[in-house]
């Protein structure tokens, strides 16, 4: 095959890379040992090539370059991994925003509940200092009121049937069983006399000079129409160790003058009031005796028409019956009555003997003491009520714990972390 | 990968850059490699890339051409005080290393991959993303040059050393 320079030319770089068939390839050949030039051409293209692909014999990286490039690469790992912390810090640190106050408001709420739905404000009722029972005192309006509705009261305790005037509301008692309440002119005390109170009060005084005091309380009795129900003396005067207890009955409406009274005889150690209000009683005890009245009454008509002797025994039998009911009822009427209109009070005198420290009278240092001790009893009656407040407690303690115990948890969730957080 | 830089950027210290550069971008880059390519074209061609591009910027600083090397000091291989380093093969390769370097870029990195490296064409394709024509066409004009530049120095490359 006859080649020409162009084409040899054109196959040059073919025959470099070995792409030419061998037919092309000799061809070439036979050309370049034919043509000075190409065959220069030839040599020197290959001996480029040769060179090219032995240029890189025995290179090696430079031990320098090495380091750098490893160098190069850490460096880039460490800021690749410094990024990502910095990101994951950055993700925890809004997460903690969100944790601490959805943790914050999440505690808040259980404590709301927790209080709110296991406290009842009755535990918390203390009590105030002049209230332990020992002193009661008598709604004055009340006792106005009854003292107004006492005014035409008679002496004597029992309410008779001969139209004594008693006041509106009091309950009339009628052998021959009539019904009973009647109006007086003293209706407009009827609202007035609608409540009942039964007042009573207590002394204890103690005295150095026993006999005169003792003589001194007698008199008093004398002067208020009062009376002594009950009297007792014991001890003996050599030891000084007198005592005299008494209950006296008091007019009622006296009765504030009588204690008021007494307040001058020797030292009085203890005061006592009482008002008992029965007036449901009084009232319920009231209708029930109208309503037995009026049966009553129906049944001695029903006598008075009856027609057979069967009836008759009848009708008696529970005439008996009724009447008897009514005798029970009146009697706790005139009970209550009585002591309405007459105060019991109790009295212990007390003899001191000489050597007893004189006790001081009613002084500053006197009602100071008082006040101290009513404080120190206060403070038991306080104690006692946290105790009793605590023994109420203890079973809200069962929601209580586990909702304090949640609440820590969760705040702990929200302000534990902020130390740890770097 | 360090001989290609070294022969694309024809000294070491721009070499190491390359390296240096080449490697960062492969440890950015692994987590995307999805195997379309062999691993070694992958890499080719970031190192390829990482040294046209410094070439690019040393060229907005100062001109490559090989007066200008030859005066900052042009020094591409690796040299040691040997013996040989006055032998015939050593001034042979000395030559052709400036002449490389002397190359316009486009044939340079055709004629590193295929002659130095003996890539193939597609991979060389592959490589600088361009098609085979193009690169045999650039290979073809690379290597009339290298020979033109060999050709001048008759006393190193006049013989049959075929």
């Amino acid at each position: 095959m006859n080649m020409n320079c162009t084409t040899f030319r054109a196959n040059l770089d073919a025959y470099i890379d070995s792409e030419l068939d061998r037919k092309t390839r000799r061809a070439m050949e036979e050309h370049a040992a034919a043509c000075p030039e190409c065959g220069v051409l030839l040599n020197q293209a290959m001996q480029a090539v040769t060179l090219c692909a032995e240029l890189n014999e025995g290179l090696t990286v430079p031990l320098e370059c090495q380091a750098a490039w490893r160098r190069a690469v850490r460096a880039e790992a460490d800021e690749k991994a410094e990024r990502k912390s910095q990101a994951r810090s950055q993700r925890r640190a809004r997460r903690n925003v969100w944790v601490r106050s959805l943790a914050g408001l999440a505690a808040a709420l259980v404590l709301f509940f927790a209080v709110g739905t296991t406290l009842d404000m009755d535990d918390f009722e203390l009590p105030s200092s002049r209230d332990s029972g020992r002193y009661d005192s008598a709604p004055s309006e009340n006792y106005g009121a009854y003292e107004e509705s006492a005014a035409g009261m008679s002496a004597s305790y029992m309410a008779t049937p001969a139209g004594a005037s008693n006041a509106a509301g009091d309950v009339l008692l009628e052998s021959d069983g009539s019904t009973g309440t009647q109006t007086t002119a003293a209706t407009a005390q009827k609202s007035a006399s609608d409540v009942v109170v039964l007042r009573s009060a207590a002394r204890s005084i103690t005295t150095k000079e026993f006999e005169t005091d003792a003589l001194f309380v007698n008199d008093l009795v004398s002067e208020y129409g009062a009376y002594f129900e009950s009297r007792r003396v014991t001890g003996n005067a050599e030891d000084a160790s007198r005592m005299l207890k008494a209950t006296v009955r008091v007019p009622s409406e006296s009765l504030d003058n009588f204690l008021t009274a007494l307040d001058v005889v020797g030292t009085i150690i203890v005061r006592e009031e009482y008002a008992e209000d029965i007036t449901s009683d009084y009232n319920d005890v009231a209708a029930r005796l109208e309503v037995l009245r009026s049966q009553l009454q129906q049944l001695n008509e029903m006598n008075a028409k009856a027609k057979s002797v069967s009836d008759l025994i009848e009708i008696n039998e529970r005439a008996n019956e009724v009447t008897a009911e009514i005798e029970a009822y009146e009697s706790r009427i005139r009970d209550w009555n009585s002591r309405r209109s007459y105060s019991s009070v109790s009295l212990t005198l007390t003899e001191l003997g000489e050597d007893a420290p004189e006790p001081v009278q009613k002084s500053l240092s006197e009602r100071m003491k008082e006040a101290f001790d009513d404080s120190i009893q206060w403070l038991k009656d306080f104690g006692q009520s946290a105790a009793v407040f605590g023994a109420a407690l203890l079973p809200r303690l069962a929601v209580w714990l586990p909702a304090a115990i949640i609440v820590i948890v969760l705040l702990r969730v929200a302000f534990g972390r902020k130390k740890k957080t770097k | 990968m360090y001989a290609v830089a070294l022969r694309m950027c024809g000294n070491r210290e721009d070499a190491q850059d390359c390296m240096q550069e080449a490697m960062i971008r492969i440890y950015r880059a692994i987590a995307t490699f999805k195997g379309q390519s062999s691993f070694a074209t992958w890499v080719y061609r970031i190192t390829m890339n990482s040294c046209l591009d410094e070439l690019r910027r040393r060229k907005a600083r100062t001109s490559t051409s090989l007066d200008a090397m030859l005066e900052n000091g042009f020094s591409p291989s690796d040299e040691t005080d040997t013996p040989e380093r006055h032998s015939l093969q050593a001034e042979q390769r000395r030559l052709l290393e400036k002449a490389i370097a002397a190359l316009p870029e486009d044939m340079r990195s055709a004629i590193v991959l295929r002659d130095i490296q003996g890539c193939s064409y597609d991979e060389i394709a592959e490589v600088l993303d361009t098609n085979v024509g193009t690169i045999k066409s650039r290979i073809s004009r690379g290597r009339e040059r290298l020979r033109s530049v060999l050709s001048q120095q008759p006393e190193l490359f006049g013989r049959h050393t075929v």
